[in-house]
């Protein structure tokens, strides 16, 4: 195996490769190591987690002579096996909870966006026939519960966030993808925000040729009583290409419900 | 003549068996079919459980009805049948205590609806699956794979737990610390722990209760909430790292202490001070001493 020094430059890590047969990628996206070997009938995928934070800024893609020996290696066997993979990034499953590190108030009339990134999935997949042989977890993120009581509510993930309002701020990482979200207090009253419910299986992923990842921005506008909390999905980022779609298609209620607790804290 | 009219009679009779045979098909026929396209039609509308009852009331109502023009075809009088079954319904009462009494129970069971089809439910000491819920008992599939059925009525008398009716699970750690220990630092500690584990809920967030001075520790209940799903892996992964954590920090988790009081009266308890040598050179010495000289 090749031992260089990591160049952790963000560049972008879903284009589609052609592989050779025999030939092993070793391609590191944030803490997800994956080891893509394709054979004359089947193709060999193998991959780690590294938990630890120094390693969240990785970006590699190189040529290995073999995928180490401590992983488990899953085949996938086919009649004629596809030549090309593409690694694509796909956000989670579930709402994701992000907790602001201090309290975040917004006075009265006040507009102002955050930007808040949330860990992607990285789908490997084999291109034609089109297959997705692995979705993977860039990072595991802790479950947590997003409702009113303990009979009512739904499972999400939670996270923790500065809730930075600079674009420049944002620490760039290949496994995150950034969602700006703008909230609009328009009551009289100063808005507190502990928790934000980030609705990400609603969202695309979209990617930039600078290589880091970006979702539609969400807007939120805060009336008067806590329940009307009015959401809203915004348009593609500009000059990004679209990666993935939406888990789940957005209905409309569905989105508005995820966000009404958020006010009510 | 009288050959001819016996002729015809036995015809007659005949015809009326086939009919009925006939009849008895038929209703096996429709009653089936219709069964299963109410179970189609229910099952869109109503939950798994109810919607099997209304599959079975069905087949039995078609059933039945078919069975009674057949009884009329071979010539019973439905009126006389009902009449016997109401002499020998006093009887059959008396006898069939158990039965309707469950009977019964599984109709409130049905209206209450408890549980469903599915559910995990806990009865006195059995834990399973809800596998049927019929008209005399509920069946349970429990996890070391044994069929236990259960009679309604028992159900309806007993407290029974539903396991599974709520999306999210608490698991209560109970577990005792050394009075030596600092009880901020055991909190912090367990806290930690909760944090990292990603099967433990974020929010409804960990409560940590000191409950009390115990004989030999001070006791601290520690609940974490879990998915359904995941409650066993939490509660697995949660002690292994609470025991790990607690040994790292050198935290004592201590078993139970005695301390033998003799009385004011009684002399101190003699205590022997084995010093660091050979054991093999302090035996031959004792015996020799305590001789009375």
């Amino acid at each position: 195996m090749t031992e260089t020094e990591p160049d952790n430059t963000l560049k972008p890590w879903w284009e589609p490769v052609d592989i050779e047969v025999e030939q092993i990628r070793h391609y590191a996206v944030g803490p997800v190591s994956v080891y893509l070997q394709r054979r004359q009938s089947e193709w060999l995928l193998a991959w780690e987690n590294f938990p630890d934070s120094e390693d969240y800024y990785r970006v590699i893609s190189e040529a290995v002579s073999e995928i180490p020996q401590h992983l488990t290696v899953n085949r996938y066997v086919f009649q004629r096996p596809p030549t090309r993979f593409r690694l694509k990034p796909r956000l989670l499953d579930r709402p994701i909870v992000v907790k602001t590190n201090q309290p975040v108030r917004i006075p009265s009339g006040e507009s102002i966006t955050f930007f808040i990134s949330s860990p992607v999935c990285v789908s490997v997949e084999l291109q034609d026939p089109d297959t997705v042989l692995q979705e993977l977890d860039t990072l595991r993120l802790s479950d947590t519960w997003f409702g009113p009581s303990t009979r009512v509510g739904e499972l999400c993930y939670a996270t923790k966030t500065h809730a930075r309002n600079e674009k420049s701020d944002m620490p760039l990482r290949p496994h995150r993808a950034v969602t700006p979200v703008n909230i609009r207090n328009q009551s009289d009253a100063i808005l507190a925000i502990e928790k934000l419910s980030i609705p990400v299986p609603f969202l695309r992923v979209y990617g930039h040729a600078d290589g880091t990842l970006w979702t539609e921005p969400v807007s939120l506008e805060h009336t008067e009583d806590n329940q009307l909390a009015k959401m809203e999905i915004g348009r593609q980022p500009a000059g990004a290409v679209a990666l993935a779609e939406a888990r789940t298609p957005p209905a409309r209620n569905n989105v508005v419900r995820a966000f009404i607790s958020m006010f009510a804290e | 003549m009288l050959d001819s009219l016996t002729s015809l009679a036995e015809l007659d009779g005949v015809i009326a068996v086939t009919r009925a045979i006939l009849m008895a098909t038929v209703g096996l026929l429709v009653a089936a079919l219709a069964a299963r396209g109410a179970h189609k039609v229910a099952f869109k509308h109503f939950s798994a459980h109810h919607s099997t009852m209304i599959r079975r009331l069905v087949y039995w109502l078609i059933l039945g009805l078919f069975a009674a023009s057949a009884l009329r075809q071979l010539g019973f009088s439905l009126s006389v049948l009902l009449g016997a079954a109401g002499v020998l319904s006093v009887a059959i009462g008396f006898a069939s205590q158990t039965s309707a009494s469950n009977l019964i129970s599984g109709l409130f069971l049905v209206g209450e609806r408890p549980f469903e089809l599915g559910d995990i439910i806990r009865v006195g000491t059995t834990t399973g699956e809800v596998l049927s819920i019929d008209l005399l008992s509920v069946k349970l599939r429990t996890f070391d794979n044994l069929f236990v059925r259960i009679p309604n009525e028992s159900l309806i008398k007993t407290e029974m737990t539903n396991l599974t009716r709520f999306p999210i699970r608490r698991f209560d750690l109970l577990i005792g610390v050394a009075y030596r220990e600092d009880i901020g630092r055991v909190r912090d500690v367990l806290l930690t722990v909760a944090d990292k584990n990603p099967l433990c809920l974020d929010d409804p967030a960990p409560l940590f209760i000191f409950t009390g001075f115990g004989e030999s520790a001070l006791n601290i209940q520690f609940s974490v909430w879990a998915k359904r799903g995941s409650f066993l892996e939490l509660r697995n992964s949660l002690q292994q790292a609470v025991k790990e954590a607690f040994d790292a920090e050198g935290i004592e988790i201590p078993f139970p202490h005695r301390t033998l009081y003799a009385g004011s009266e009684t002399e101190p308890f003699p205590v022997r001070v084995v010093a660091e040598t050979p054991a093999r050179d302090a035996p031959t010495e004792g015996p020799e001493e305590s001789r009375p000289g």
